[in-house]
């Protein structure tokens, strides 16, 4: 009977344990394989459109800010972000890696007019972009800009267009 | 005897999962800061946070900002602390808050927007009308001109108050800022 207690108790603090900590890294990865097979590729930049009750795939969206999202992968290259920073409203860049971590932010007072980012798996001694190391090779990118009125949505979507989120080429590093 | 070793795991691996998802909700909420009907979890966002409550924050706010960017009070119930119901009435009284840009949204019990007609599911510092530095917007299903947001269906909904690029004293002493109050005006 001792035995049998303990098979129990051992298995239930385990899966316990392992269950919790590994949640985030589970709803990522659900979360990555709705989008991908929605047809998302990797190290690619997507503008959601303006939010409405019809968005249900991730919870808690504000309707109040228009969402760019890019799921990156620097297995192989670098990633390099290029923006034209909105003016005179919020916007913001976060990265995460694929437990959910936010583990880089930078917004519109850290950065005008335009912002280029290098995210590198490893070191990289680059001059001319925001060097932003991730701890791993997966994770999510996602840029909010605030909608200060709606009838400026136009002007932002125009903007957001111009974003670029793709392997980087070689010559940053020169 | 080994079939009995088997269930035995299986049992505890049952129980494990389920403990768990009982206990990421619970000890969530034991972390987090309450300052009237608004709740904050401080470590949203953050490197810092616990398992548990890393593993909460996937479950109910995927991609949440760390406090220094954002800062998220969410309201299950009214001031008196009863439960926000779709089919009441409600004013939401503020003034002042400390950040860049806030905004109040609603949102059913399964943390997705309401629909309706209108496409009017929150208000913001930018677009709420002000009264001498006080505003005061109407939760309700009856239609109102501005600081209005419309409640469809049944059952109850949450409120959450964002506020954006937040001052030091809303991430360090979020129990004593003062906060909008939510007043129930009636039931239909």
């Amino acid at each position: 009977m001792k035995k049998y207690i303990v098979a129990f108790a051992i298995s239930a603090i385990v899966s316990h344990l392992v269950f919790v900590a590994f949640l985030p890294k589970l709803i990522l990865v659900l979360y990555f394989f709705t989008t991908t097979s929605a047809g998302y590729e990797e190290n690619k930049i997507y503008h959601a459109p303006p939010i409405n009750a019809s968005q249900r795939t991730v919870v808690l969206p504000s309707p109040n800010l228009l969402y760019s999202f890019c799921i990156y992968d620097i297995s192989e290259k670098p990633l390099l972000i290029e923006v034209k920073v909105p003016e005179n409203t919020y916007w913001s860049v976060s990265f995460y890696d694929s437990s959910t971590n936010n583990f880089f932010t930078i917004n519109d007072r850290d950065v005008r007019d335009e912002a280029r980012i290098l995210l590198v798996k490893g070191n990289a001694d680059v001059k001319n972009a925001i060097v932003v190391r991730a701890k791993d090779e997966h994770g999510f990118i996602l840029f909010r800009t605030f909608i200060p009125d709606k009838n400026i949505i136009p002007e932002l979507e125009a903007l957001r267009k111009q974003w670029k989120c793709e392997p980087a080429e070689t010559y940053l590093f020169d | 005897m080994r079939k009995w070793l088997l269930l035995s795991v299986i049992a505890g691996i049952a129980f494990g999962v389920f403990s768990a998802y009982y206990t990421v909700n619970y000890i969530a909420d034991f972390f987090t800061a309450k300052n009237g009907p608004w709740k904050v979890s401080l470590l949203a966002g953050s490197e810092s946070a616990d398992i548990y409550t890393r593993a909460a924050i996937a479950l109910n706010a995927l991609f949440a900002l760390n406090k220094s960017e954002a800062v998220y009070f969410i309201a299950h119930t009214d001031s008196n602390f009863n439960p926000l119901r779709l089919h009441c009435d409600y004013r939401i009284e503020g003034g002042y808050l400390p950040a860049r840009w806030w905004s109040i949204t609603v949102y059913a019990s399964d943390h997705f927007l309401i629909p309706n007609e209108y496409d009017i599911y929150a208000v913001t510092s930018e677009n709420v009308k002000w009264d001498d530095g006080r505003w005061t917007v109407r939760l309700s299903q009856q239609y109102h001109h501005d600081n209005w947001i419309p409640l469809r269906g049944e059952g109850n909904f949450i409120l959450v108050l964002r506020l954006y690029n937040p001052g030091r004293s809303v991430y360090e002493s979020p129990e004593s800022i003062d906060l909008p109050k939510i007043i129930l005006e009636g039931c239909r």
